[in-house]
């Protein structure tokens, strides 16, 4: 095979798709979408998994003591919190404070302070360090059994609740995708038996004068794969700008801690288009092995 | 006959998966340069003998030599060498009707991958040699029958092959353009190349007077040199 003979398969996968138009637009737009979904997947469980490792390298604990409780009760409760093993620092922040940040945090201007009044609504909090990541659990369970602590968080228990959420995602995802893939294979497969009786005349005069088999299939090939490869690059289109849009959203929200990444998304991208032209060669495959005998 | 047997069948059986039996033992050898009318009646085997040539149908039993090849053993890219060095010709021409004479023989070498510059030099050499240049931008349903039989004629023997197999070309032709067409295949045979025809035209194979084979329920039952179509009794 040389480049020559590449040439003329996809001169003929371009006649072959103008051919029959419908069903080569239906079948990109059909790949286009199974593999959007499964872009948006990876996207999601790639994003999911740094979002997660970035809240299981945090050491902190929050300890939210009871709304009711005065600045001098929340001192005993302190007293009690600072004998835990594994508490490296404490950090006390009052109820003034927490209010202070909270409105800080909607920009001043959100009129909350207007409608809480004189209220405030924010407990007194502790903010704790753990001397390592692996203590946090057991600081956790000694805390929420302090009379006076309504409340305990901590990043890495969101991020193990994040995680079976993830796996679970990743599970059913997969199954999915292979779905879709499969849906993606049948299509394109049934489009190539499509051009293969339209063009069953051209194929018999090239059994006739001795073209070689891989004369014969070629164009058939290059017509599943330029399918796939269109499905994918419109996918990689509309994911990318997608991506773009929401990393942009992202970048904003501060504990996400997520922002757009050329690399990431150039991977998957680069990822999805080999996917879409190994698709179409497959799907073209089935049906050449199938209908085509040489 | 001294030239030696570029086609040799020996006991060469066909049954086909229904049971219909094509060929029946039959033996036989053609040299190169011959010219061998097929004849008989419908399903005797005619159709089938060409068949095996050129490897559409292979032999249930016996072995088949083209050239010095058994052909039922060949691997693929060996069988694209066999199909180079044999051209067909169809009675129902087998064309291809959204091309033009000019195309469909362009299109048989397109598909070979010969070089641009060699089908614009070879295709109207092929359609002189049919006598078909003046009607090369024609549509096939624009030609007669005896117009594309010529076109497909031309089709065949874009390699300048060794054999040319002709499975009734006149049958669907006038007897007059059947005498034209037969002209085109004695000056294609008369510079070497062999031709075996089935057909059922009595008034060619007697005018030609060349080697005539006869076939019965699958086998020989005739092989005459400068034969004439039937001794009905």
């Amino acid at each position: 095979m040389n480049l020559k003979q590449i040439g003329y398969f996809l001169k003929q996968a371009l006649k072959n798709m103008a051919r029959n138009k419908v069903m080569s637009f239906s079948t990109i737009l059909t790949v286009a979408i199974s593999l959007l979904i499964v872009g948006s997947f990876v996207v999601f469980i790639v994003n999911a998994g740094m979002f997660i490792e970035n809240q299981s390298d945090k050491t902190q604990l929050s300890v939210f003591v009871d709304t009711t409780y005065t600045q001098e009760q929340a001192k005993a409760v302190e007293t009690k919190l600072t004998e835990i093993d594994g508490v490296d620092t404490l950090l006390y922040k009052s109820k003034d404070e927490a209010l202070k940040e909270m409105i800080d945090k909607q920009g001043g201007e959100s009129g909350l302070q207007a409608i809480l009044g004189e209220e405030n609504p924010m407990p007194h909090t502790f903010i704790i360090t753990g001397t390592d990541n692996t203590k946090l659990e057991g600081i956790s369970t000694v805390a929420k059994t302090i009379e006076g602590v309504y409340k305990v968080d901590y990043a890495k228990d969101l991020a193990d609740r994040l995680t079976s959420i993830v796996n679970a995602v990743r599970v059913g995802g997969m199954v999915a995708v292979g779905i879709l893939f499969l849906i993606a294979v049948f299509l394109i497969s049934t489009t190539i038996k499509l051009a293969l009786y339209a063009k069953r005349k051209e194929i018999q005069v090239m059994k006739y004068v001795g073209s070689s088999n891989s004369f014969i299939r070629g164009p058939f090939l290059a017509s599943g794969m330029l399918l796939g490869f269109l499905g994918a690059f419109l996918s990689s289109v509309i994911l990318f700008v997608t991506y773009k849009f929401l990393m942009d959203w992202a970048k904003n929200v501060e504990f996400l801690n997520l922002s757009f990444q050329s690399s990431q998304i150039a991977m998957i991208i680069a990822g999805l288009l080999l996917s879409g032209i190994l698709v179409g060669a497959v799907g073209s495959f089935i049906s050449l092995r199938k209908y085509l005998e040489v | 006959m001294n030239q030696p047997a570029i086609v040799r069948l020996e006991n060469v059986t066909k049954v086909y998966g229904n049971k219909t039996i094509g060929l029946d033992h039959v033996s036989t050898n053609i040299h190169k340069g011959e010219f061998v009318f097929l004849v008989g009646a419908s399903g005797a085997g005619k159709s089938t003998f060409l068949k095996l040539l050129f490897r559409e149908e292979k032999p249930t039993s016996g072995k088949l030599y083209v050239g010095n090849k058994n052909i039922s053993l060949l691997k693929t890219k060996e069988l694209n060498i066999l199909r180079k060095n044999i051209g067909v010709v169809f009675q129902d021409f087998r064309l291809l009707e959204d091309r033009t004479a000019y195309e469909n023989i362009a299109y048989a070498m397109e598909v070979l991958g010969y070089a641009k510059k060699d089908i614009m030099d070879r295709v109207p050499k092929i359609l002189k040699k049919v006598g078909m240049q003046h009607r090369q931008e024609h549509y096939p349903q624009q030609l007669s029958g005896g117009e594309q039989q010529r076109i497909a004629i031309g089709r065949a023997i874009i390699n300048s092959p060794k054999i040319l197999l002709a499975d009734e070309p006149s049958g669907n032709v006038d007897p007059s353009t059947a005498v034209e067409i037969m002209d085109i295949f004695k000056e294609i045979n008369s510079v070497g190349t062999t031709i075996i025809m089935a057909t059922h035209d009595r008034f060619i194979v007697d005018q030609l007077a060349k080697r005539v084979i006869e076939l019965k329920k699958g086998q020989i039952t005739r092989d005459q040199e400068g034969g004439r179509y039937t001794y009905e009794s």
